[in-house]
C-alpha cells in the first residue's frame, strides 16, 4: 500500500466549536503513522491562529499554543488561505505562528493532489 | 471496492449517520465491502445505548447493532470523543468511578489509530459530517 496523503481543513473560529481541537488531534494520529499530513485555515478558522488570546474569561484552555507544537510533530505542510486572512482585516504578523499564505486556486490544487480530506464540521 | 465509514454527526439532529446507515447498506448489496464505520465528535453519540426515540420513529442506535450482529463490520467509537460526550463501556465507566455505562452492543471503544487503519486499508474513506 503506498503512503497515503491527507488534507486537514479548518474553517471555523476558536471556542465556540471543538472542532480545531478535534480535527488536530487526527492529525496528529495520521502524523504519528507515517502518513503525509496538510494543515490550512480557510475562513473564519484563520482566527485560530490570533495571537495573544485571552481564554481565561472563556474558562478555556488557549488552544492556539497547540499549533505552536506542529512544528514539533515535523508537520510542516500548514497553510491560511489569502482571502480569508485579509477580509477579517487580519495580517500574517497578528498570528501565533509563521505560515504560508496561499491562494484559493492552491487550495483547490491541494484538495486535488491529497488521497483524503479532512473537513469536520 | 472496500469503502470505509468515518461518521461525525449525532443521530436524529442531522442527516449524516441516517445517510451513512443507507449508503452501507447500498454498497453492501451491490457487493462492495465495508470493514469498519469509525464514529468521531458528536458522532459518538450514535452509541449511546440509553437513546429511547418514539416508537414510530427509526430507531438508530440499535439499527447499528444489528448491523453489526448480521454482518461482520467493525463499529468502533473514538474514545476520547466519546468520554467527554458521556458514552462509557463497563470498564471505562468502572475506571472513572461512575455507576453505569451506555455503550450499545455491537460497538467498541477504541483510539484514533483504528480511523488511520481504516483510511489506509481501504479504497475510499467516506466521511458523513453533521
Amino acid at each position: 500500500m503506498t503512503k497515503k496523503s491527507c488534507l486537514f481543513i479548518i474553517r471555523t473560529a476558536p471556542h465556540g466549536t471543538i472542532t480545531a481541537q478535534e480535527t488536530l488531534d487526527v492529525l496528529l494520529t495520521y502524523a504519528a503513522f507515517g502518513l503525509t499530513v496538510s494543515l490550512i485555515f480557510v475562513d473564519d478558522g484563520v482566527f485560530q491562529l490570533m495571537a495573544n488570546q485571552q481564554t481565561s474569561v472563556l474558562d478555556m484552555k488557549n488552544f492556539a499554543a497547540a499549533f505552536r507544537a506542529l512544528e514539533d510533530y515535523e508537520v510542516e505542510s500548514v497553510y491560511i488561505e489569502k482571502t480569508s486572512l485579509e477580509s477579517r482585516g487580519l495580517k500574517k504578523e497578528d498570528l501565533t505562528i509563521d505560515i504560508e499564505v496561499i491562494e484559493m486556486d492552491q487550495l483547490r490544487a491541494l484538495i486535488d493532489s491529497n488521497d483524503l480530506v479532512f473537513n469536520l464540521r | 471496492m472496500i469503502f470505509n465509514i468515518q461518521i461525525n454527526a449525532a443521530p436524529y439532529s442531522h442527516q449524516g449517520a441516517d445517510t451513512a446507515y443507507h449508503f452501507i447498506l447500498a454498497a453492501l448489496e451491490r457487493g462492495h465491502t465495508v470493514e469498519r464505520v469509525f464514529f468521531y465528535a458528536d458522532g459518538v453519540l450514535n452509541g449511546n445505548r440509553l437513546s429511547v426515540p418514539p416508537q414510530d420513529e427509526r430507531n438508530i442506535v440499535r439499527r447499528w447493532s444489528i448491523l453489526a450482529e448480521e454482518t461482520d463490520i467493525d463499529l468502533v467509537i473514538c474514545i476520547a470523543a466519546a468520554q467527554r460526550r458521556g458514552i462509557l463501556d463497563v470498564a471505562e465507566g468502572l475506571r472513572h468511578g461512575k455507576s453505569v455505562d451506555n455503550l450499545a452492543s455491537g460497538f467498541r471503544l477504541s483510539g484514533l489509530g483504528q480511523l488511520v487503519e481504516a483510511a489506509i486499508e481501504s479504497d475510499r474513506l467516506l466521511v458523513f459530517n453533521a
